[in-house]
Formats: C-alpha cells, sequence, structure tokens
C-alpha cells in the first residue's frame, strides 16, 4: 500500500513527534517523574556518563567486543569456507547445537560462563564470539540449501572442481544473505551482550546501566541508551552502504 | 567415413521411486554426431518432461547414466572437463563478476592467463563488445545468455549443450541469438546440441534434429533440415511446412503430438 519512501517518510514524521511530545510534556507540563526524564537533564547527564560512569571505556569496551566477534566470525567463516561447504560432520554438529538453541536461549552460555570462570577477563568477548560463530554458521549452512543448482553445474560442465565451487560459486552466492544476516546478528549481540555485562557488573555498557539503575539516575539511563541505539544505527546505515557497493547481487 | 564426434550408446537412466518401484526417464538412447570440420547446430526435439536435461547432463558426465556410454572422439566421457561444456536453460552467469570476469574466471579455475585477444575475440563472437565491464546481475534474459555462453567459449569445448536456453527469451531476442549461435559456429567450427521442445526453433537453427519421445525418453528418428540452407523464396516456405509435417507425423505415430510444442 505504501512505498518504501513514503513508509520510511512515515516513520520519520512520528519519531519527529514522539520527540516533539516528550519535549513538550516532560519539559513543560509534567513534574519532574520516574516514568520519563526531562529533556534538559538528558541532555546536562551526557557530560556525568563520562565522569562519573567511565563511559568512554565501558562504551568502547562493548563497541570493541561486538564488533571483533563478529569481524572475527565472518573471516573464520570465509576462512572455513570449503570445509564449511563439504563437510556433513560440520552440518550434523551444528544442526544438533542449533536444536539446543531453539529451546535454550543463548545468554544461558554467557551466564554459564560467568559461572564457570567468574574472575576471567575476556568471558564477554569469548560469550560473544561464539554467539556470532555460531549464528553465522547456522546461517551459512542454511543458505547453502539455495545455491542455484545453474551455477554449480555450469562451470562443473566446465571441469571446475569441488574446491573452486565452494570458494568461488557457494561462497559468492550467499554472500549477500550472510552479510544481510549481520544486521540481525548485530542486534541480538547488542542485547545479549548488554545483559550479561549487566549481570557479571565490572565493565561494558551493561554495567553502566546497572550502575544507572543502582543510583536512580534515570537521565543516565536514557542518554545511555540514546548512545546505544545510535551507535546501532550508525552501524545499519554504514552495512547498507557496504552492501550497496560489495553486495549487489541477488542471493542464492 | 567420417569419424564420430560423439557417441551416446545405450544410455538408459531410471530413478527410484522407492525401494521396490524405480522410474525409467531415458532408455536406450542411442546417436551420435559427427566430427565436422565446418561445426554444426544439433537438436534433440522433445516433449516437456521427456528427459532433455538428464540427457544433456549424463552427456556432460554432471550425471552418470544407469546403463550405457558417452563418447567423446572415441573415449569414454565420465568426468566433466570442459570439453563438453553444459548451459543449463536458467541464467547460470555469475551477477557477481562482469562480463569480462566471468569470462576470465575460467583462466583463474584453471590457473591459465587467457590472452586478452582472446577475451575480447569472445566477447565481440557474443555480442557484448562495448559492455564487458557491464555486470549482467539486472540485465535481459538474452543478455545473461551471451554472458553464460561467452564463459562456456572461453574452456575451448568440443561441444556446447544448451538445455532449452531460449525457451524464456522473446522473439526478437531468439532472431539475434540464433544468429549469433550460427556466426560463432561457422567462426569457431563449434558443434552446438541444443535440447528443445519448439518445433521451429529446431528446424530453423539446426543442421540435424534427433526427435525423442517422452516416458521413458526414447530417440524415435532423425531430420535433416540442413536441405533448408539451399533454397530460398516460397520454396523454402513450402520445404519448412513438409519439414514440420515431417516431425508432426512421426510424433503421431508415436501419439505424442498433442504434447509438443509446435508454436512458430
Amino acid at each position: 500500500m505504501f512505498s518504501e519512501k513514503s513508509r520510511k517518510k512515515n516513520i520519520y514524521y512520528f519519531l519527529s513527534l514522539y520527540l516533539l511530545l516528550w519535549i513538550i510534556l516532560f519539559e513543560f507540563v509534567f513534574p519532574v517523574n520516574n516514568v520519563l526524564p526531562k529533556p534538559s537533564i538528558v541532555m546536562l547527564s551526557f557530560g556525568d556518563l563520562w565522569h562519573v560512569y567511565n563511559f568512554g571505556i565501558n562504551f568502547l569496551s562493548t563497541f570493541s567486543i561486538i564488533l571483533i566477534s563478529i569481524v572475527l566470525a565472518y573471516f573464520l567463516i570465509w576462512l572455513f569456507r570449503v570445509p564449511l561447504t563439504k563437510g556433513d560432520f560440520i552440518y550434523s554438529f551444528i544442526t544438533s547445537l542449533e536444536w539446543f538453541s531453539n529451546y535454550i536461549p543463548g545468554i544461558i552460555l554467557g551466564l554459564l560462563l560467568i559461572f564457570w570462570f567468574p574472575d576471567f577477563e575476556y568471558t564477554d568477548i569469548i560469550f560473544a564470539f561464539t554467539a556470532a560463530l555460531f549464528s553465522l554458521i547456522i546461517k551459512f549452512k542454511k543458505e547453502i540449501r539455495f545455491v542455484k543448482n545453474e551455477y554449480i553445474e555450469a562451470v562443473q560442465s566446465l571441469g571446475a572442481t569441488d574446491n573452486f565451487i565452494a570458494k568461488s560459486v557457494v561462497w559468492k552466492s550467499i554472500e549477500p544473505a550472510l552479510f544481510n544476516h549481520l544486521y540481525k546478528l548485530n542486534f541480538y549481540l547488542w542485547t545479549v551482550l548488554i545483559v550479561f555485562e549487566y549481570i557479571k557488573g565490572k565493565h561494558g555498557l551493561g554495567s553502566v546501566i546497572r550502575l544507572t539503575i543502582q543510583y536512580q539516575d534515570l537521565a543516565a539511563f536514557f542518554s545511555t541508551v540514546f548512545i546505544i541505539g545510535l551507535t546501532i544505527f550508525i552501524l545499519i546505515l554504514l552495512g547498507k552502504f557496504i552492501q550497496r557497493k560489495y553486495y549487489y547481487w541477488e542471493s542464492a | 567415413m567420417k569419424s564420430s564426434l560423439l557417441q551416446v550408446e545405450n544410455v538408459s537412466k531410471y530413478y527410484y521411486r522407492s525401494s521396490l518401484e524405480r522410474l525409467l526417464v531415458l532408455e536406450s538412447i542411442n546417436f551420435s554426431i559427427d566430427d565436422s570440420e565446418e561445426g554444426q547446430i544439433i537438436s534433440v526435439l522433445a516433449p516437456f518432461g521427456s528427459g532433455k536435461t538428464t540427457l544433456l547432463k549424463i552427456i556432460s558426465a554432471l550425471e552418470k547414466p544407469s546403463g550405457g556410454e558417452v563418447l567423446l572422439l572415441g573415449k569414454k566421457y565420465e568426468n566433466p572437463s570442459g570439453k563438453i561444456a553444459y548451459l543449463p536453460e536458467k541464467p547460470s552467469h555469475f551477477p557477481w563478476l562482469n562480463v569480462k570476469e566471468n569470462i576470465k574466471l575460467i583462466s583463474q579455475m584453471r590457473d591459465v592467463k587467457l590472452p586478452v585477444e582472446n577475451i575480447n575475440k569472445i566477447i565481440s563472437l557474443v555480442g557484448l563488445s562495448g559492455y564487458e565491464d557491464h555486470v549482467p546481475n539486472k540485465k535481459s534474459l538474452g543478455f545473461r545468455f551471451r554472458a553464460a555462453l561467452g564463459r562456456a567459449l572461453a574452456v575451448n569445448p568440443k561441444i556446447i549443450l544448451l538445455d532449452d536456453v531460449f525457451k524464456s527469451i522473446e522473439t526478437e531476442t531468439k532472431d539475434e541469438l540464433y544468429a549469433m549461435l550460427r556466426d560463432i559456429k561457422k567462426e569457431l567450427k563449434l558443434t552446438f546440441l541444443l535440447a528443445s521442445a519448439n518445433v521451429t526453433e529446431t528446424i530453423i537453427l539446426s543442421d540435424q534434429i534427433f526427435l525423442m519421445h517422452q516416458r521413458p525418453g526414447k530417440i524415435i528418428g532423425e531430420i535433416v533440415p540442413q536441405r533448408l540452407n539451399n533454397i530460398s523464396g516460397s520454396t523454402k516456405a513450402e520445404e519448412f511446412t513438409s519439414i514440420r509435417k515431417e516431425i508432426e507425423s512421426a510424433y503421431q505415430i508415436e501419439n505424442f503430438s498433442s504434447s509438443i510444442n509446435i508454436s512458430i
């Protein structure tokens, strides 16, 4: 019914409306309350975030863990694309893990890591990386089934080896879908990692949120959430730019 | 005596529907293609669902036959090596590569450098000069067919198998592609084996037509429309009609006239 352009336009109208309502109601009409903070206090709290909550380091910690996990997992999938394409054992192994993931939330693995290694510094990156890797492997395995037969048969008849097909046909066929999956994965990692850090309470944006709740600092809480949202938004924009430039073909 | 370029000997293929029931798709397919110095276009005309694709896949060694064998220049052809290139019905060019890269991919695959002049010659043969850097992703089916054909030509095959490749292409483009195919045949002295369900297409394009019926697929006759090349005008139209009638009557004898596409 609506074109993509007018749909986006509508979203921006609504966003502006929410912002306006928030400013009018919570800045000028309602008294200070615990539902939503005063916009002017939120503005001021940005400064506090850096001094009181050590936001810079914590933001960098969460951001880099997510980025490193995604890049490393993607790199490993690329590196092992041939055995991943051919390997029935890997497929069975991953399918069995996928079965667990249908019933047990991924965050449980993180909690187990905290349980097993309470003082280990790198549990967050191990958790985020493991989640990213398995998510990408499962996606890879799902997409392989949709690689067009005509691509494979045509080059096979020209004498292409299985390795060549795995590297140059299967991988390239599913790459756009795999890259598209990164948006979901990125959001998933932000969610589970923040929860993980919140529970662990040592560093990262989860620990900042924990502190804001502890101090009943609603404005700082909102500022943190705003920066997280903005970062995810920028990452999506960057992803779309890369996708348009490098992954312009339709996936399998 | 002419030697054979391709011999299909007693090829049969069946699939198991269940452990007890098997489905015979091809039954004792026998035909051979002479090693012509001129290049030729040979067609296998068959109704939809008669096993044309299976036959072409067996010839190109992409599938193993249940019985019989395929010989290329007298030698058993069992593993796909590029000597028999297969072009499927759906576009098989790679949409992530431009025309030139699609063609160069083969040299990358075989670890040999394809000379620039060869690449340019192939591009010109398939009529894509000036489009070297175009990515065929969103182009017409005709463009994509040209790109895929160019890639197949790069391996210097003995035969190119065309699996009903013109089926979804619009008529005006088809005529251009037919002309291109004839030019390539002449220029490279190359043999094409086209599987098609379109009678008109096979008559106007082929030097020789093998008629195949369905369930199970079996060769029932052979027609040589090459004689059309030497005549013109109204005689040509008459001859065309007579060839069509020959084909129709061959299928009528086999009771398969209703399932063959005879649109012009």
